[in-house]
């Protein structure tokens, strides 16, 4: 199939598919949703704190809040992309489109590229939240702030080609979704143990607690390369150091990291083939 | 138990000092009428040309290292559970840690050094007894029964080649306000002269004391005769005709350590390797280690913060991007200090070889080090960019309110203006900091000649209370939903109104 075919077919996928996206009020529930779950992390961590201690030194506390919400719309975009890609398989709709002028480069990067455009809208929508709550509270909104939002993109980037991976690889939707829920739940899960280790460094530990932390340490080392949140958590990192390098870095490992995911997603399609 | 530890070896340093001055001062006190031992020693001082160690030196230069304090077994822990003794050429390490010099040991067991980038650290190559601690996990040298500089020259290699070869040379580390406070360390001659200097101050002193007692001694002397007359005569004596009695000398508040000699390190950040040439000109074995210089990730100044309305839950802020929150109208202090950010395994390790397990697992973290205060800079405050107010260091002190009831004031320090603050120490210093809870600023610090300090910036804003507008914010993408599915609903009617 030649370029200019597969570009029109991933244009046409993704304005059908976005279109779809914004029509339906799914996206729109789940955004208030997290927002509401964010706003209320925000009202018992930062604020109540800062009161209860009158002078407070914090690193921007929309920070968490926004980390929740861009790390819970990304899963929920990976999530949906897994799902879509199983549901196109088991209702047989992938099988016809491929009898059209679909393959599975233009058919990967149509949901690649769809889930992307939601996200720019989800983007939207947190900045317009984030603004207006910094604005009632005045905890500021830096250009910190907007570095981590345009960062979430990359973040995004990985969670969906993720979840594209996932459901390419397994054949039934059940799979894909309760594999990709389980995968980043693992990650999350894993990455705010290592953190709290991580934080407790300077205090006496038992030797059972130092073992702990050296087995948490170590798989880290493997684990950062292959979960998503990593890659964004070291952008947030670069963030406040100020280190645009690091930054830099952070999208561009992002971005190998999507495009490594896509291709073996790809190379599964062919290889599997997109028969039920 | 490591603060126990420390605390102990502190208190028996300063016992030590405290004893040993205080036998002396006696035995120089006692020793007055003792002429005949005078003459001694001023015939050998006379013959000889040099002046026996008064016991205040022998005191100071029977002082252990660093090192030593820290890694000593004790004799409980040398008489407990029958640990096994090792014979082994250690390397002692004395690793600068922004604050002070610390003191651990490399056993033959460890085979990587960490040592701060560009700041002098002292090293030696000895032999000693070295036992594994299974309690504390650690290793202990028995340095009091066995210790001996294993002679030679330091050799600093990298990437195989010899890039300096070190002699040992003498260092003191000098105390300017006592031991626990600013400690400095010294080289070569100046170590000498400093130590020198303290030395004869530390000298004189004592010889000040036994000039007091033995005026005292006569200032209470002529008193009783004072007293004996009047209760005889009943007669008062003139004010003017009572003696004065004598001013007790003042110590010296800093302190020096007698010099010694070893390896004094001072390397750009790097990975080497080291060894002892002995001097028949071969390797000393087990002295080849890998010698892991680090340098900081970042630098800036850190902030201590010491809010007034609980002056005794004081804060640290070191990272630039930390914001300071207020709720409605506060008064703090800042006491600033220089801070840089290390790699928190290397930094712990630095200081810890003899602990195998100290800041393991901890490769991926990073910690701020206070480094020396700031003193010589002033506190602007910014609003909209325009500074608003400058702000000088002054010494604060905290006054428990008299009565049973709970509470303190912290007022200046100033015992000429204040007759309470006579004879007491200032609590703290720092920059006072007041600021209304309306509107946001920055702080920074700026040296005498305007240039602001890199790092020092902070933002401080005020919090408002936004009740339930945080709440209804998030609801805002909800109702754009409800109008696309609005919308979609009458658009949909139409369509099919058309259709029919």
């Amino acid at each position: 199939m030649s370029v200019g075919y597969r570009i029109h077919a991933i244009k046409v996928s993704t304005k059908r598919e976005i279109r779809s996206t914004l029509y339906g009020v799914g996206i729109y529930v789940v955004l208030a949703l997290i927002f509401l779950i964010s706003s209320y992390v925000f009202v018992n961590s930062t604020l109540r704190s800062v009161a209860d201690a009158g002078i407070q030194a914090l690193t921007n506390p929309i920070t968490s809040p926004l980390f929740v919400s861009v790390g819970l719309a990304a899963t929920y975009l990976g999530l949906c992309s897994s799902l879509s890609i199983s549901r196109d398989r088991d209702l047989g709709t992938m099988e016809v489109l491929f009898y059209g002028p679909v393959d599975s480069i233009s058919y990967v990067l149509g949901k690649y590229f769809h889930q992307l455009l939601a996200y720019l809208v989800i983007l939207v929508f947190s900045l317009i939240n984030f603004y207006a709550i910094s604005l009632v509270t005045n905890v500021g909104f830096s250009i910190d702030i907007l570095s981590i939002m345009f960062l979430s993109i990359f973040l995004t980037s990985c969670m969906v080609s993720f979840g594209i991976l996932l459901s390419v690889s397994t054949r039934r939707v059940i799979v894909s979704v309760v594999l990709f829920l389980a995968l980043v739940l693992f990650f999350l899960v894993f990455s705010m143990v290592h953190t709290w280790i991580m934080s407790i460094a300077g205090q006496n530990l038992t030797p059972t607690m130092v073992y702990v932390r050296v087995i948490l340490d170590n798989a880290n080392n493997f684990i950062k390369w292959i979960s998503p949140v990593d890659y964004f958590l070291r952008g947030m990192s670069a963030v406040f150091r100020q280190d645009p390098g690091g930054y830099a870095l952070s999208i561009l490992s992002s971005l190998i990291y999507s495009l490594v995911l896509l291709s073996l997603s790809v190379g599964m399609f062919q290889r599997k083939g997109v028969r039920r | 138990m490591r603060f126990s530890r420390y605390l102990a070896i502190l208190i028996s340093l300063v016992m030590a000092v405290a004893l040993v001055g205080a036998a002396w001062a006696q035995e120089a006190e006692s020793g007055q009428g003792e002429e005949p031992q005078q003459e001694v020693a001023g015939a050998e001082s006379d013959g000889q040309g040099a002046e026996a160690p008064s016991p205040a030196q022998q005191m100071l230069e029977s002082l252990p290292d660093i090192t030593e304090i820290a890694t000593q077994a004790s004799q409980e822990q040398i008489g407990q559970g029958q640990p096994r003794l090792e014979e082994q050429v250690v390397y002692s390490v004395s690793p600068w840690n922004g604050r002070e010099y610390k003191g651990t040991f490399a056993p033959r067991q460890v085979d990587t050094i960490y040592l701060m980038a560009n700041e002098y650290s002292i090293l030696n190559v000895q032999r000693t007894q070295v036992y594994f601690w299974p309690i504390t996990n650690e290793y202990m040298a028995d340095w009091f029964g066995l210790r001996e500089e294993v002679p030679g020259t330091l050799e600093i290699l990298r990437d195989g080649q010899v890039i300096d070869t070190l002699e040992r040379t003498e260092y003191s580390y000098y105390f300017p306000s006592g031991i626990g406070r600013e400690q400095r360390l010294y080289l070569g001659e100046e170590a000498v002269r400093v130590y020198e200097d303290y030395r004869n101050r530390l000298n004189a002193y004592y010889d000040a004391v036994s000039a007091y007692y033995e005026a005292h001694r006569e200032w209470q002397r002529q008193m009783d005769e004072i007293l004996r007359e009047v209760q005889e005569t009943g007669q008062y004596k003139d004010p003017s005709e009572i003696p004065e009695p004598p001013k007790q000398p003042t110590p010296p508040t800093d302190f020096a350590y007698s010099p010694r000699t070893a390896f004094a390190v001072n390397l750009p950040e790097g990975r080497y390797q080291v060894r002892l040439r002995g001097p028949d000109g071969e390797i000393v074995p087990d002295t080849t280690k890998t010698l892991e210089v680090f340098d900081s990730r970042r630098q800036g100044v850190g902030y201590l913060v010491i809010p007034e309305h609980k002056w005794t839950r004081s804060f640290q802020t070191n990272d630039p991007s930390d914001i300071l929150y207020l709720d409605g109208r506060r008064v703090f202090y800042i006491v600033p200090h220089h801070a840089r950010e290390f790699n928190f395994y290397q930094y712990v390790k630095m200081a810890n070889l003899h602990k195998p397990l100290e800041g393991e697992g901890t490769r991926s973290v990073w910690t701020w080090a206070q480094f020396e205060p700031i003193t010589q800079a002033k506190l602007q405050v910014l609003h909209n960019g325009e500074v608003i107010e400058e702000i000088a260091l002054k010494p604060y002190y905290v006054r428990q309110t008299p009565g049973y009831a709970l509470g303190y004031n912290i007022v200046e320090f100033d015992p000429e203006n204040d007759p309470l603050l006579q004879g007491r120490s200032p609590t703290f210093e720092a920059y006072r900091v007041e600021l209304e809870g309306d509107k946001s600023y920055q702080l920074r610090f700026v040296d005498d000649a305007g240039n602001v300090l890199i790092g020092s910036a902070r933002e401080v804003r005020p919090i408002k209370s936004p009740g339930n507008a945080v709440y209804a914010i998030p609801l805002f993408p909800f109702a754009v939903g409800l109008v696309v599915f609005g919308w979609r609903r009458a658009t949909a009617r139409v369509g099919k109104g058309e259709e029919a």
